[in-house]
């Protein structure tokens, strides 16, 4: 399995706070890699590392094997994210909304795609509204069918389930589920813990911009000593 | 309300705290571009007025009608500004979705909104009055109660205009019936149109008497603005029971008609907001109908991530009924411009009021671009801001993306501004070569200053508003709004120079001016390409520095 996100020392210095402290990652094809920890942790700055929406202090981060530094656009090529306050164009539909994604990674058959994409999420019946009338959970399904339209190789969701009802949330994990066995590597970063202990093949846990543990869900509990569910384990780690 | 109150101030405190942050550099040419504007427009001003000194007794009654002048055209454009940014701060914003939620009554929520209407919407007045009113305190040799009696008659005069624009938002956002969108374009239209009918009684005139005349409209006693004027002239005069009297009348008016909309708040406010909400949801929007939908299926001459980028401009700009109704007010004034460029006989003046006309046709297509780009094309990247997420992420260079935005205002301001150029340089009946020199200068004002506005709006990008006159009135838009009046300016005394020396005063010869045009011209396009390209340029670097 090929390499997909690789990070190496990575580190991001606001000011006098380091946001995130010397971070080492691989991700492989067709792995759903989970990025737990409390609020403040690091997790969104790590993200938008990962995105070039923010520049590191030190380290580079490497996407399908292109430096996103210095071939920015190839490594963008193969990303989508999906952010947890998720801005988009109010005064377009859902549909012309889909469509300037569509266009903006030249997508083929992307009428049909369109089509497909929203039936899939059920909003099909509301893709000629402006997105301004869609409520939170519908904005969110949008942002999922943007970000699955061009076929990424690599997805990076920050709280994916925020807004969504228990069958769309079903949707999204069966979803997850099937990009990574079609060879996607998926870097989620949540507070839900039970959608981590689900869908993860490994979970990292970070704290004070530091990574204080990585693994699968077992070796997590072997590390903790702990026998009970994820969230026990993340409060005995992150009780400090 | 003083916890609201509180909050602004702390945020106020906050973004000044901010702004230390900013490098030094930045702040330091800002305000030395702010003070050169405002000593600028000083000297100009001072200058004219002192040309007019030069014809007594009309020069003197001539200033005095051309403040009470200014101040009408500042009522009705300050009515106008209401209106529109009473329609962002008042029924838009974001906040207010926060504020109704909290214990807190629709009156204190009101006020502090109304409070921010009014400074959106005639800072400018105070910026761009300052230099006009000072300079010509100064030339009149006015007594200090000229000045002790500015600052609270001018305070007084804008709260007027807006409780009137802000009451008329009120009563369209209470009235607008949810199905018929054009009915409020109706309205707006029935706000403009009678202020232009009554701006337009005014006649340009070579005749003194017929002059005078034409300012007549200005000194109507019901209008506010006239109120304002004499107010302060005749506290110039020391004539201080009668300059009291205007003071109290703009005083009784400026507390009573926000006092009336203060009344009206539970019947008007609350209910109006709550029908914004439901603007526009019954509308549908299918894929490729509609006039842009089918100009967008026809336009395969650009690649589709630029064809992605232009019709999703178009498209979100035509929606936001904040920037067409601004657009329309625009274009409405210019249609007055145009307007009164009929029928006014310029082809029985002499060369040189011709000529100078013309000039002052081209410096006013000139200003007239500068606020255009200002107003329309500097937000066009802050707009994006909060969408970087996928915009930035996309696989489309940062140069791409500010260069669609630059061509897309290159093409928008060239053909308004060219047709509006060949239209009034047809009703000045002009030389060909000043027809053709104008209409080419007003193409490379277009390029230049669509460059200049572009770049400079992702050099000093807003990302936390989502307000285009919130946007602009901060320190990127003000200063491009300086530096686009200075490059119009130079541009006009650059070509102003050789032909005012040659047709008009024949102080060179035929062939010492051709060599000065072509220097000129040629300045103008070394100036046009460098006002375009260094924004641009800085706006790429700034946005591959730039973090999210």
């Amino acid at each position: 399995m090929n390499i997909m996100i690789k990070v190496e020392n990575l580190s991001k210095r606001f000011e006098d706070l380091w946001a995130v402290k010397k971070l080492d990652l691989e991700i492989r094809e067709g792995e759903i890699f989970t990025f737990l920890g409390p609020n403040g942790a690091g997790k969104t700055t790590t993200i938008k590392l990962l995105t070039g929406l923010l520049k590191p202090t030190t380290g580079k981060v490497t996407l399908g094997g292109y430096d996103l530094g210095k071939e920015r656009i190839n490594a963008l090529r193969l990303v989508s994210y999906i952010p947890d306050q998720p801005y988009l164009y109010d005064k377009l539909s859902g549909r012309e909304f889909l469509k300037f994604i569509g266009e903006l990674y030249m997508v083929k058959d992307l009428r049909e795609r369109i089509e497909k994409i929203l039936g899939t999420f059920e909003i099909a019946d509301f893709g000629d509204r402006l997105i301004e009338d869609y409520s939170h959970g519908m904005r969110q399904k949008l942002i999922f069918s943007a970000s699955l339209l061009h076929d990424p190789r690599i997805i990076i969701i920050d709280e994916p389930m925020v807004g969504l009802d228990p069958k769309s949330v079903r949707l999204v994990k069966d979803i997850l589920r099937n990009k990574a066995r079609e060879g996607v590597a998926i870097f989620l970063s949540t507070h839900t813990l039970s959608v981590a202990e689900e869908v993860a093949h490994r979970i990292a846990i970070i704290d004070h911009g530091n990574l204080i543990a990585m693994g699968t869900l077992s070796e997590l509990k072997s590390k903790a000593k702990e026998a009970g569910h994820l969230e026990d384990i993340f409060l005995e780690l992150t009780k400090s | 309300m003083k916890h609201i109150l509180r909050t602004r101030l702390w945020m106020l405190q906050n973004s000044i705290r901010h702004l230390r942050r900013h490098s030094s550099l930045k702040i330091g040419v800002i305000t030395f571009f702010i003070i050169f504007f405002l000593v600028g427009g000083y000297l100009l001003f001072y200058e004219g007025f002192n040309y007019l000194m030069n014809f007594p007794p009309f020069g003197r009654l001539l200033m005095d009608r051309l403040i009470a002048l200014f101040f009408v055209v500042v009522f009705f454009m300050l009515i106008f500004s209401n209106v529109i940014v009473a329609l962002a701060t008042l029924y838009m914003d974001k906040e207010l979705e926060f504020l109704i939620t909290l214990p807190i009554n629709f009156r204190s929520i009101f006020l502090t909104k109304f409070g921010e209407t009014v400074i959106f919407s005639s800072w400018a007045f105070v910026f761009l009055g300052g230099p006009l009113l000072l300079s010509f305190a100064h030339v009149r040799g006015v007594s200090f109660w000229f000045y002790l009696f500015l600052v609270p008659v001018t305070l007084t005069f804008i709260l007027i205009p807006a409780a009137l624009g802000v009451g008329l938002m009120m009563i369209i956002a209470r009235f607008y019936p949810l199905k018929r969108p054009r009915v409020l374009l109706l309205a707006i239209l029935v706000i403009v149109i009678p202020g232009m009918i009554f701006l337009s009684h005014f006649e340009f005139s070579p005749m003194m008497n017929e002059l005078l005349k034409g300012f007549q409209f200005s000194q109507h006693p019901l209008l506010p603005s006239y109120w304002a004027s004499e107010g302060i002239l005749l506290a110039g005069k020391r004539e201080l029971s009668h300059s009291l009297f205007f003071f109290f009348l703009l005083l009784a008016n400026a507390l009573y008609l926000p006092y009336l909309l203060f009344a009206f708040v539970p019947k008007l406010y609350y209910p109006g907001w709550i029908k914004t909400k439901g603007w526009g949801i019954k509308r549908l929007y299918p894929l490729g109908r509609g006039i842009i939908g089918r100009v967008e299926k026809s336009f395969p001459v650009l690649s589709p991530p630029c064809r992605a980028l232009l019709f999703k401009d178009i498209r979100t700009f035509i929606r936001d009924p904040s920037q067409w109704t601004q657009f329309i007010i625009f274009f409405g004034l210019l249609a007055l411009y145009i307007a009164n460029l009929r029928n006014r006989n310029y082809g029985i003046l002499s060369p040189f009021w011709k000529n100078i006309i013309s000039f002052f046709n081209l410096t006013a297509m000139g200003l007239t671009l500068s606020t255009l780009t200002t107003r329309f094309m500097f937000p066009l990247f802050s707009l994006e801001g909060k969408r970087f997420w996928f915009i930035g992420l996309a696989p489309i260079s940062f140069k791409k993306l500010l260069l669609q935005k630059f061509w897309c205002s290159v093409i928008l301001s060239f053909f308004i501004t060219e047709g509006l150029m060949i239209f009034s340089n047809i009703m000045l009946n002009v030389d060909r070569l000043i027809f053709t020199l104008s209409c080419l200068i007003v193409g490379f004002m277009s390029f230049a200053l669509s460059g200049l506005s572009i770049g400079l709006g992702a050099v000093f990008p807003n990302f936390r508003s989502d307000n285009p006159s919130r946007i602009v009135s901060g320190l990127g838009g003000t200063l491009d709004f300086i530096l686009s009046l200075g490059y119009v300016l130079i541009t006009v005394s650059l070509i102003g120079l050789p032909l005012h020396l040659f047709l008009i005063k024949g102080t060179i010869t035929t062939a010492f001016f051709h060599r000065f045009l072509f220097w000129a011209m040629s300045a103008i396009i070394m100036l046009s390409i460098l006002t375009a390209f260094l924004p641009l340029y800085s706006g790429v670097r700034n946005l591959k520095r730039m973090e999210f």
